[in-house]
């Protein structure tokens, strides 16, 4: 039976107790009972029972810290433990976002750091200004995709279609929605790739702001048109925008900004390993061409002195895009990763994940369909369609975690039949990436011999699989609600 | 250095597997135009910020120290405005910093990812508790992008109207994100005083949003304003807009109150300051139509397919934007987990004892400084109802000025000057007290501003 922390409950015996001091103890609380609380149903728990319960609820989890985790465009690398012993600093930590307004000296090694990112960030993409603001990688396109629509309302064309790919992200088209934006999908071609003849019908009618893409796109296949793409897209009146989220596949390598794009955000939680805190926080800079830097939200950091300052948006421009200046926290991890590692750090990271891609894609290339063959890069797509005895996508993920790994992402992107997409990233070692792949050929062969054990998959974690039809069709959110289920 | 764990030998195996020469080769379907060599990539390098090589891990350390070094840790902290210097459990950070919390991904695969799905529907527990609402979701940003996603939930109710109406003193902070984000939509904010809300709605109000506490750290009757808009127009969505969570350990639930949304700022149950992110935004609403309209992750319990057992899994995922593209409402995908672990166990860890303890400390922390400054010549208290652990004073021309300069040389973080954020409150200054601030550095601030005036 399921225990939960309410379940734990030794009324009085909280682990974090605190007491007022004496001149204050007597001091009156005079707001009115009428808005005062009745009761709060939050259990106290001894400290022993309390770190007992989460330590439990840990060994019910997976992480990159237990084995690999090929998630297809989650980029699941090692997150070095340095960066933690860094961000946990009483001088990263502990310092509130407004102190620099009672005296900016006091926040100069903050704000250099922000600074020096902010400028390597526009020199590995080959952009002009970036803001660290957006707090993910979804929440910089929306950032994104604001400035497209200020540079729309500069140029009184009233363009309102942005264009993206059937093999996009699924935030891409959510971000455009949610910018108000009017969503045109292009189907890839026969490769997977941008289908130019589709992007020209697309651009014709001359109310398209601009397009989203991702580079190496989500197949793990390099668009090797890009040059035409943002040309195309530009002599139409266009705006290119580069979804950052496949950067680990050239960063360092080649550069957006030289491929014609004129926004992009970087996930920094994938390219320049913060860990991913079982979904996030993340953080989602966005960069723009010097054109673009005027209408761009968000502060950024200016060095004109000797001194470091905050400059928000001239007046024009947008304010803020969140509280504050960003998900410092992650910030500082990914600064930490990218000095670490360097110019020729970040370039040997980028070849050895498009290697440990290219090398699993060939050893599997007998055991699963991959319906793209060209060269992949920081992924690769499988398919579910050559699995023997009707043997799904489903089913081949649930044995992986069976048999001790994570499992790819799957179902996604959603142009490949029960695509089981591959990521390794470079982090993982030839042996680690050896084990995915005899995993996978030996589920191929149970599948042939003895079927039933893929489809029942799981059989040795803490549940089997689970209902998800009942889930969502009778909503159990909080423990109230489950203690009711558990009694029916 | 790199993280990199195969041996040049390996990779010369994996080549030879994958049929290239060098690691170059694995290039070939980029254009050449755009392909860097080793010669041109460093060509890039304009600033010196990125080295070549990178630097060892000893080298990285001393070096984040020496930027860390020029941070200045305030002994004590008197500025909140969003962003709270609260105590912080030792378990807390003990216990969110296992790999297998700290590494996972979003729980996709539910069956190895029991762990966080259950962390997850435990604080979705706690934050129904706390705000009395029906459905909390599994985490967004922070107090403002929260209230952002609450306006879109509102608009979904009822796409025609577009007047957005503030009661109490919304964070100009928040603000700033939410006339930012909201900016294609072509709203109108109006702003009025508590008791003027049932004068100003008219048939263009979308929303009500009751700022309790404010930013000025008022305690609103959001009860009081519900009813009466209900009365008044039941299609008009009430939120209320909470600055900080610890509140409503003590404070009449939004739930009882009345609201439809409840939204607000949880980083102060765990979360570090950290510069100001990352944070946790907390979203709760009253109903099952809300539920449906709802941001983000949410996290449901279910049984086995082929079994009595019950687990927990992603849920109501047809919301979402990778099921739902542009149809979406909203476009989160990664959210503040970790902090929704924290806050989890931070509020586990203090239970309701704690909870209230510390809501309480907060309030006569606040209140004992709150009445020694206001005895200062020239110094007039702006509240004109109770408080939380936040209030303004305005104080003698210029001596926000004189307050900072000595704070800053006891290292002390003195109350927010409100004039640099809006020039309509010259010479006010927002004091923040926690359970953090003790007497004697309450007492020194007094003398601070006792010298100040003079």
């Amino acid at each position: 039976m399921i225990a939960t922390i309410f379940d734990k409950a030794a009324p009085g015996k909280n682990a974090t107790s605190f007491v007022a001091e004496n001149q204050v103890k007597d001091i009156a609380i005079d707001i009115p009972d009428t808005l005062l609380r009745n009761g709060l149903d939050i259990p106290d728990v001894p400290e022993i029972e309390l770190v007992r319960h989460y330590i439990e609820l840990s060994r019910k989890n997976y992480g990159i810290d237990n084995g690999i985790y090929p998630l297809g465009s989650c980029t699941m690398k090692y997150n070095p433990k340095i960066d933690e012993a860094i961000v946990n600093m009483p001088g990263f930590r502990d310092i509130h976002p407004l102190q620099f307004l009672q005296d900016e000296g006091n926040s100069q090694g903050i704000l250099q750091l922000l600074h020096e990112l902010q400028t390597m960030l526009a020199e590995v993409t080959g952009m002009d200004a970036f803001t660290l603001q957006p707090a993910a990688g979804a929440h910089g396109e929306f950032t994104g995709l604001l400035t497209i629509k200020r540079h729309v309302e500069r140029q009184g064309l009233g363009k309102n279609k942005i264009i993206v790919p059937d093999t996009s992200h699924g935030t891409n088209p959510a971000s455009a929605a949610a910018a108000t934006f009017e969503v045109i999908e292009i189907k890839s071609n026969e490769n997977g790739l941008v289908d130019i003849e589709q992007l020209e019908q697309a651009l014709a009618p001359g109310d398209v702001a601009g397009i989203m893409l991702t580079n190496p796109n989500t197949l793990g296949l390099f668009e090797e048109n890009i040059l035409q793409i943002t040309s195309i897209v530009h002599e139409a009146g266009g705006l290119c925008y580069y979804d950052g989220a496949n950067l680990n596949g050239l960063c360092g390598v080649c550069r957006p900004g030289d491929m014609g794009f004129d926004i992009i955000h970087v996930n920094l939680h994938k390219t320049f390993s913060t860990p991913h805190g079982g979904g996030g926080p993340g953080a989602g800079p966005v960069g723009v061409k010097q054109f673009l830097a005027d209408l761009l939200p968000g502060p950024r950091i200016s060095n004109d002195d000797g001194k470091f300052h905050i400059v928000m948006p001239e007046q024009g421009g947008f304010g803020s895009i969140k509280a504050f200046h960003g998900n410092i926290g992650v910030i500082v991890r990914a600064y930490c990763f990218i000095k670490a590692l360097g110019l020729d750090g970040l370039r040997k990271s980028t070849q050895c994940a498009v290697l440990n891609a290219n090398y699993v894609k060939e050893c599997l290339k007998d055991t699963m369909c991959v319906p793209y063959t060209r060269r992949c890069y920081h992924e690769f797509v499988g398919s579910d369609e050559c699995m023997p005895n009707g043997v799904t996508t489903e089913d081949i993920a649930k044995r992986m975690l069976d048999l001790g790994i994570h499992s790819p992402t799957i179902y996604f992107p959603l142009i490949v039949h029960g695509a089981i997409m591959i990521e390794p990233t470079e982090t993982e070692s030839k042996a680690r990436l050896d084990d995915l792949v005899d995993i996978i050929k030996r589920i191929r062969k149970e599948a042939e011999d003895e079927p039933d054990i893929v489809k029942n998959a799981p059989h040795t974690l803490p549940v089997k699989r689970l209902d998800q039809v009942l889930a969502a069709r009778n909503p159990v959110l909080t423990v109230k609600v489950l203690k009711e289920m558990v009694e029916k | 250095m790199d993280y990199i764990p195969n041996t040049d030998e390996d990779i010369q195996i994996m080549l030879k597997q994958v049929g290239v020469r060098d690691l170059v080769d694995l290039f070939d379907t980029v254009p050449q135009e755009i392909l860097l060599d080793d010669m041109q990539a460093r060509k890039i390098l304009k600033s010196g910020f990125l080295g070549e090589h990178g630097m060892t891990e000893l080298e990285l350390k001393s070096m984040a120290a020496g930027l860390a070094s020029r941070n200045k840790v305030c002994k004590s902290i008197f500025q909140g405005a969003g962003c709270y210097w609260h105590y912080i459990p030792a378990s807390v950070d003990y216990l969110v910093s296992r790999g297998e919390f700290w590494t996972s991904y979003t729980p996709y695969q539910a069956e190895r990812s029991q762990g966080y799905l259950q962390a997850i529907f435990e604080y979705q527990s706690m934050i129904t508790e706390l705000t009395g609402m029906k459905f909390s979701n599994a985490s967004l940003h922070d107090g403002a992008t929260s209230l952002v996603d609450a306006i879109i939930m509102a608009q979904s109710q009822n796409k025609k109207r577009t007047t957005i109406m503030f009661a109490g003193k919304i964070n100009p902070i928040y603000m700033t994100a939410v006339a930012t984000a909201l900016s294609p939509r072509g709203f109108t904010y109006k702003h009025v005083e508590p008791h003027q809300v049932i004068d100003n709605l008219d048939e263009s109000v979308l929303a009500v949003i009751a700022c309790s506490p404010d930013f000025f750290g008022n305690i609103l009757d959001v009860e009081a304003i519900a009813r009466a808009v209900k009365e008044r127009d039941p299609n008009i969505i009430v939120i209320q807009c909470i600055a900080e969570a610890l509140s409503l350990a003590i404070l009449k639930s939004p739930g009882a109150a009345g609201v439809d949304i409840a939204v607000g700022e949880a980083q102060s149950l765990g979360i570090p300051m950290s510069f100001g992110g990352p944070s946790l935004g907390f979203l709760a609403v009253a109903d099952t139509k809300l539920l449906h309209k709802m941001p983000g992750r949410i996290v449901g319990a279910t049984r086995e397919i082929a079994g009595d057992g019950i687990g927990f899994t992603l849920t109501l995922t047809a919301r979402e934007q990778h099921i739902r593209r542009e149809k979406s409402l909203s476009n989160i995908c990664s959210n503040e987990a970790l902090n929704m672990l924290r806050a989890v166990i931070h509020v586990a860890a203090l239970g309701a004892t704690g909870l209230v303890q510390a809501a309480t400390i907060n309030v006569k922390n606040a209140n004992y400084l709150k009445h020694q400054i206001c005895q200062l010549e020239g110094f007039t208290c702006m509240n004109d109802a109770s408080t939380f652990n936040e209030f303004v004073i305005k104080v003698p021309e210029s001596a926000g000025e004189r307050i900072a300069k000595a704070c800053e040389a006891q290292d002390l973080l003195g109350p927010l000057n409100l004039g640099t954020l809006n020039l309509e409150w010259k010479d006010m200054m927002l004091f923040c007290t926690t359970e953090m601030n003790d007497v004697a550095s309450m007492d020194r601030l007094v003398n601070i501003c006792t010298e100040a005036s003079s």
